[in-house]
């Protein structure tokens, strides 16, 4: 049982940084997931954890130990690759078996491992298979087997169900989190798929460009984003860019093409900042057509269309950019229908919206 | 002249048209020069059928014991150049033969204005059990192609379904091009790899017979060539043909250990180039073991001796460096030869291996890395089973060629070492033995093909594997 504390990490390919004065630590046991887009360094991380690359700046330390000049066959990790890696001419116990076979341990013992661990991923008795005749689902929890025979103080996940279909992955999700509950072992999770790392994990930590922009766990992340790029890249939002006017307590004030909005103001907000406020779509709210658009957070705005999706009513609005507003309204059978063109007011409550320094937004 | 012979049936005398026996040979309208008995033509299986004849035969000779056989030829053929050339004695009148062997008698037309005679002044100590020549022969080639072609057969068997394909493809591909391809790929196969080897075959199961004799009573089928080998000529002392046997095993020896050789050369540079270097470096790579290549076989062997010669490049530097003090001799130790061969096809080992390493997954030497394993186990666990069509596919070119090899060992070699294809040469240009020679060289062949086909079932390996690299 081991911590992985990341301490001052930068890695560069030239000049380009991939990663940049990464600070984290951690804790034993936690199932912890980094999430971004691809190309924002998470994988580049996990290559330094798990020892295929030294950082060019800075220390990883498993368990308290600096891992420099350690190489991946010398470290606590297993690491579990986005196309598996499972070797394809040997037989599922073999391949479960092999990094005992390769640290010289029996082969009674080996077959007792991988049947032990056949028996843990729900596979019990088809050691004999080969890889080829498994279904994806199968070959996951084989390569989950493999890496965890092992028996590492940390388990790497490089996007590992990233190849499987929708359904799988949500029953693997589950799947993997009751694994790491069962072995509790450290598990580090990349996934570019914000469902997959709110779900799964104790912790998230947000990544774009190199930087970790935030590290909290589900709620604080989707709640409480602490930049303009994890308020628009975790969840739907809806960005509301303008001039703060006034910064008084908890609230900004801010000057924007909506008119004068209001809204939590966590991140140090001071007058003449530029900044976003974001609205999640479930708390946009429709105003009465008697509503005074001169008020604060309340303004005028033309349906573009709108979406049925079951539980949820969708409705496109003009904003001033190029991406619509969206506004959801929870369906409790008495939605109404509106038609594109149509004139609305909306409204929302200042203490569901967040104010955040104007900053890099996620293009989804 | 068109007075016909006697028909059939006169008992052990005919009378044969005068004008036919010409007694001086050879005939000036003959297209073919007379070839001599004791020199064998390089074009054997021609010279059966051309009407050269050796130039003793005269009217007296029926008496000879010699044997005789007399065929009938088209009327009028070849009748007309021959009139020049009749004797002046009993013009007309026909001479009488005695024909030693009735049996032997063809068949005789009124009419028929040409009979040939092939006299065989002295028939060869046979015919050498000539029923039990062929029986070996054909059981021996029962063998070959059995074992040749048995597996194929094998897994072909009940693949009907290709037979069927076989219209589908003609579908797919349109009549002109179906029949291009059928056409130029089966008349390559046949005109330029079967048909010669089928002659090459046949040759080995026959005497060395002088030109006049090829397809006379005493060309029979025959295993003195392939006995040879093994027993040398009954004369000899020994009871084994040693000479020739240890060249042949240490041809085999040697051409395996420079498979071996090539192959731990190769592997490291290989992967290398497949996995570890890409872009810019890895075409320079290619490119810098491919130049060397484009110098002549020859030249290349050449250049070996001279840097392994006793002033050569080698022995100069480490003379000069101190390493050793009197010149090495680096072809009495056969390191040239090994050398040589060794770099002489190893791009035909290199290519095999980086196709198939190539291939492999990155992530697979990773995963087994990170797992734990050694370098030296990746290798033997990861990449070499991986790679092992490939690894079949260039040892099996590199044995091969290296067996059948003529130019660097004759350029590098020993002088006492002897390569088994210096011998087959010496059989078919200074020994003028073709027979002889082709049954080395099949000899040869197919104790190849046994030694591959043996190690490819030692390493599990599949025709259709090697054949995919």
């Amino acid at each position: 049982m081991s911590s992985v504390e990341l301490d001052h990490v930068t890695i560069r390919f030239g000049d380009f940084t991939a990663v940049d004065d990464c600070n984290l630590t951690i804790e034993s046991g936690e199932f912890f997931s980094f999430l971004g887009p691809s190309g924002c360094g998470k994988t580049t991380i996990l290559r330094a954890v798990s020892g295929f690359m030294e950082p060019t700046e800075g220390s990883v330390r498993i368990g308290e130990k600096d891992m420099r000049g350690f190489g991946p066959n010398q470290r606590p990790t297993a690491l579990i690759f986005q196309n598996l890696a499972l070797f394809p001419l040997m037989t599922v116990a073999d391949n479960i078996a092999f990094g005992l076979e390769v640290n010289g341990i029996k082969y009674a013992e080996r077959r007792r491992r991988a049947e032990e661990l056949l028996n843990l991923i729900a596979l019990p008795g088809q050691g004999e298979k080969m890889v080829s005749e498994l279904s994806g689902g199968q070959k996951q929890r084989v390569a989950i087997a493999r890496a965890l025979a092992v028996e590492p103080q940390v388990l790497l996940l490089d996007e590992p169900l990233s190849a499987l279909d929708l359904k799988l992955r949500q029953h693997m999700r589950s799947e993997l989190r009751t694994i790491q509950k069962r072995v509790g072992i450290t598990f580090i999770y990349i996934t570019h798929d914000q469902g997959e790392a709110l779900t799964m994990s104790d912790r998230v930590a947000v990544m774009s460009a190199g930087i970790v922009q935030q590290v909290g766990n589900g709620t604080e992340i989707y709640n409480n984003p602490a930049t303009s790029f994890v308020a628009s890249f975790v969840g739907e939002n809806n960005p509301l860019p303008g001039r703060v006017t006034k910064a008084d307590g908890d609230h900004a004030l801010i000057d924007s093409e909506f008119g004068s909005i209001r809204g939590l103001n966590n991140r140090g907000l001071k007058e003449g900042d530029d900044a976003v406020v974001f609205v999640r779509p479930e708390n946009l709210k429709l105003a009465d057509s008697s509503a005074d658009t001169s008020a604060e957070n309340v303004f005028e705005t033309t349906v573009l269309k709108e979406e049925f999706e079951g539980s949820f009513l969708h409705v496109f609005l003009k904003s001033t950019g190029e991406k619509p507003l969206k506004l959801a309204i929870t369906n409790d059978g008495l939605v109404p229908t509106f038609n594109g063109g149509e004139a609305v007011k909306v409204t929302f409550d200042a203490q569901k919206a967040i104010a955040l320094p104007f900053g890099e937004m996620a293009d989804e | 002249m068109s007075e016909a012979a006697p028909a059939q049936g006169m008992g052990q005398e005919i009378v044969v048209a005068q004008s036919v026996i010409a007694p001086q040979l050879p005939q000036p309208g003959s297209d073919e020069p007379a070839a001599t008995p004791s020199m064998p033509s390089p074009s054997l299986p021609s010279v059966g059928g051309s009407e050269a004849t050796p130039s003793m035969p005269s009217p007296s000779l029926p008496n000879n014991s010699g044997s005789m056989s007399v065929s009938p030829s088209l009327p009028g053929a070849s009748a007309p150049s021959v009139t020049p050339s009749l004797p002046s004695n009993g013009s007309g009148s026909g001479v009488n033969i005695t024909i030693v062997n009735p049996e032997n008698l063809p068949a005789l037309k009124p009419g028929q204005t040409e009979l040939k005679l092939v006299i065989q002044p002295e028939a060869p100590a046979q015919p050498m059990q000539e029923d039990g020549g062929i029986g070996f022969f054909t059981i021996f080639l029962a063998l070959v192609t059995a074992m040749v072609v048995a597996p194929v057969v094998q897994r072909e068997a009940g693949k009907w379904v290709g037979f069927v394909n076989a219209f589908d493809f003609i579908r797919k591909n349109g009549a002109v091009i179906s029949g291009y391809l059928i056409l130029f790929a089966g008349g390559w196969i046949v005109f330029m790899i079967i048909l010669p080897q089928a002659f090459m075959l046949d040759f080995s199961f026959r005497y060395n017979l002088p030109p006049p004799e090829v397809g006379g009573p005493n060309d029979v089928y025959t295993l003195k060539n392939y006995t040879y080998l093994l027993f040398g000529r009954e004369t000899d002392d020994a009871w084994l043909n040693w000479l020739h046997l240890e060249v042949f095993f240490k041809t085999i020896l040697a051409s395996v250990i420079v498979t071996v050789l090539n192959f731990l050369l190769c592997y490291p540079l290989a992967y290398f180039m497949a996995q570890s270097v890409h872009g810019k470096s890895q075409r320079l790579l290619f490119l810098c073991l491919l130049l060397p290549f484009w110098v002549n076989e020859i030249l290349r062997a050449f250049a070996f001796k001279l840097i392994f010669a006793q002033a050569g490049l080698i022995n100069v530097m480490m003379i000069n460096i101190g390493l050793w003090d009197t010149p090495f001799d680096f072809f009495k130790s056969d390191v040239a030869l090994y050398t040589g061969l060794t770099y002489a096809y190893l791009l035909l080992m290199i290519f095999p291996l980086y196709n198939a390493i190539e291939s492999l997954d990155h992530n697979q030497i990773e995963a087994a890395r990170d797992l734990g394993a050694s370098w030296w186990r990746i290798h033997t666990r990861v990449v070499m089973p991986y790679a092992k069509p490939g690894i079949a596919s260039g040892c099996t070119m590199v044995f091969m060629l290296s067996a059948g090899a003529l130019a660097a060992p004759n350029i590098l070699g020993g002088p006492s070492s002897l390569w088994f294809t210096q011998i087959i040469y010496q059989w078919y240009n200074t020994g003028g033995n073709w027979p002889q020679g082709s049954a080395y060289a099949f000899v040869l062949l197919i104790a190849c093909i046994v030694f591959v086909r043996i190690m490819m079932r030692v390493f599990n390996v599949s025709l259709g594997d090697i054949a995919k690299r």
